[in-house]
């Protein structure tokens, strides 16, 4: 057996710009899974980004609900527009079904972070310690730095990172340390994990594939090829996410 | 792992593919304006060929491919080729922008040795415009591949240069990150037009579907690295789906030929 690989970032159902080809399903998602020695993914879906996050939670928790190599993660949001739960009951209703992480599209969704809009969902996610991932367009880094510092309970996990942004994302990380990097693409940065741990960041590092829309073997030999200790891939293979997962408060 | 073979094996546990002829048809090396870039020079890139198995790299200059300093760019790719020998081949950046950075640079960085162009539409000129063509009819004479920066809409431009000058080779870099159906169409129609993969995004699936549609003897292994990571590239086409002969193929055996080395 190779290493442990844990995949933060991986996703089902039907993404509308997908090309005939990519995968949708569960069935599928296991069948990589086990073609590449991939042990467990955290997994979202597509419904929840593309049509309606409570119908995406829905047939998240119908698919893959208990699945024992598949952990889930709910789209939220928050209640100010009248349709969505409290927060505080929402983000109970996320833990108590099992789900062990949460997603957020302030941009898709038409909210954002600050206080007055978001500060009484990123206040119960905060009490939960749940571990919330951001992708890198849906939000800015200097609306990022702000949650981090507001909310330094909070597992942040920003996805789909440029590798273009390291001049922001070195400063961000040693200020932060709830802050963590999913590095599935397009975080793809000429000998960035290894500059990300000469930094001492190995804990905040995550491995993702970005699957359905990315090839899961890319995210596989960034991580297996980089010029790191054996230790620190152990970390950002598995170790940080089953971390961050097994500190959810029930 | 199910289904897999020797490549695959190796490049899961990160085990240096060192049986493997690996020749990276897309690189870069330099600093640049828009992301730190201290280690993108000649060792930091040799020293993650060295941990993979990557034989030798094709590179053009940061400063010169997607800036303005076409001279200096060049000449740091000359720098590479003539003090690592086997290493690092050789594109001449075009810059199409002044009538020196066509004809007279490619005759002076040809007495350096290096025998292909890379071309980028950062540029801002079409590649069908007319400060290119003598750079074009120059590779035609002398059957040299010529890198052409893609994205999707430059696919019809490559077709019609295809057409026009039959003795080059194309390489079509990026492809299949937009427009898909295009790329295959061009990689089936015509037999003078290949397949570069690189894409900070790695598209699922699209190398498998290139080597159906098109051919993996049309595919090349590209990274963009120092741009952007060397080993992403390298597992799209080691874990792919695909015969461990068509990897060896698209990985380095493609290039080898089209370059000579």
């Amino acid at each position: 057996m190779g290493l442990r690989l844990f995949d933060c970032n991986a996703n089902i159902g039907l993404r509308m710009s997908a090309p005939l080809e990519e995968p949708t399903t569960v069935g599928e998602l296991l069948e990589e899974m086990d073609r590449l020695e991939i042990d467990a993914a955290l997994v979202s879906h597509y419904a929840g980004f593309e049509s309606e996050p409570l119908l995406g939670n829905a047939r998240l928790d119908e698919e893959i609900g208990g699945h024992p190599r598949l952990q889930r993660a709910w789209t939220v949001l928050p209640d100010t527009g009248g349709d969505m739960p409290p927060a505080s009951d929402f983000i109970g209703q996320l833990v108590l079904s099992g789900a062990r992480a949460a997603r957020l599209y302030p941009q898709k969704n038409e909210w954002c972070l600050d206080e007055w809009c978001a500060g009484a969902l990123l206040r119960a996610l905060e009490e939960r310690k749940v571990p919330t991932m951001i992708p890198q367009d849906q939000t800015n880094l200097r609306d990022l730095h702000g949650v981090l510092g507001r909310h330094p309970a909070l597992p942040i996990i920003l996805s789909r990172a440029s590798y273009r942004q390291n001049r922001m994302l070195f400063p961000l990380l040693e200020q932060h340390s709830n802050l963590y990097i999913d590095l599935s693409p397009t975080y793809v940065v000429h000998h960035g994990i290894e500059a990300l741990c000469s930094r001492n960041h190995a804990e905040q590092l995550l491995f993702g594939t970005g699957y359905s829309r990315c090839e899961p073997g890319a995210s596989i030999t960034h991580i297996m090829y980089a010029d790191i200790s054996e230790e620190q891939r152990e970390l950002i293979a598995h170790g940080n996410l089953e971390r961050l997962i097994a500190g959810v408060v029930e | 792992m199910s289904n897999t073979d020797s490549i695959a094996r190796r490049a899961r546990r990160g085990e240096k593919l060192d049986d493997v002829v690996i020749i990276d048809a897309h690189g870069h090396l330099g600093r640049f304006f828009n992301f730190p870039t201290a280690t993108a020079n000649a060792e930091g890139v040799l020293g993650v060929m060295d941990r993979v198995g990557v034989d030798c790299i094709c590179v053009s200059a940061h400063v010169a491919a997607v800036g303005t300093d076409f001279v200096r760019g060049n000449d740091e790719i000359v720098g590479a080729v003539q003090g690592f020998p086997g290493r690092f081949f050789g594109y001449t950046t075009v810059f199409p922008n002044r009538a020196e950075g066509v004809l007279p640079e490619i005759q002076r960085c040809e007495r350096e040795g290096l025998r292909a162009f890379k071309i980028h539409n950062f540029h801002g000129k079409k590649y069908t415009d007319d400060a290119y063509q003598p750079a074009f009819a120059y590779a035609n004479e002398r059957s040299w591949p010529v890198l052409a920066h893609t994205y999707g809409p430059e696919v019809p431009v490559i077709r019609e240069l295809a057409q026009r000058y039959l003795h080059v080779t194309w390489i079509c870099a990026h492809s299949g990150v937009a427009q898909f159906e295009d790329y295959l169409g061009i990689g089936k129609d015509l037999d003078n037009v290949y397949l570069e993969i690189c894409s900070s995004l790695s598209g699922n699936r699209r190398i498998e579907i290139f080597v159906r549609e098109v051919g993996a003897h049309k595919v090349l292994y590209g990274s963009d690295a120092a741009f952007i990571a060397m080993t992403p590239q390298i597992g799209r086409v080691a874990l792919a789906r695909i015969t461990e002969d068509e990897k060896r193929q698209i990985l380095g055996l493609n290039a080898k030929r089209i370059f000579g080395l």
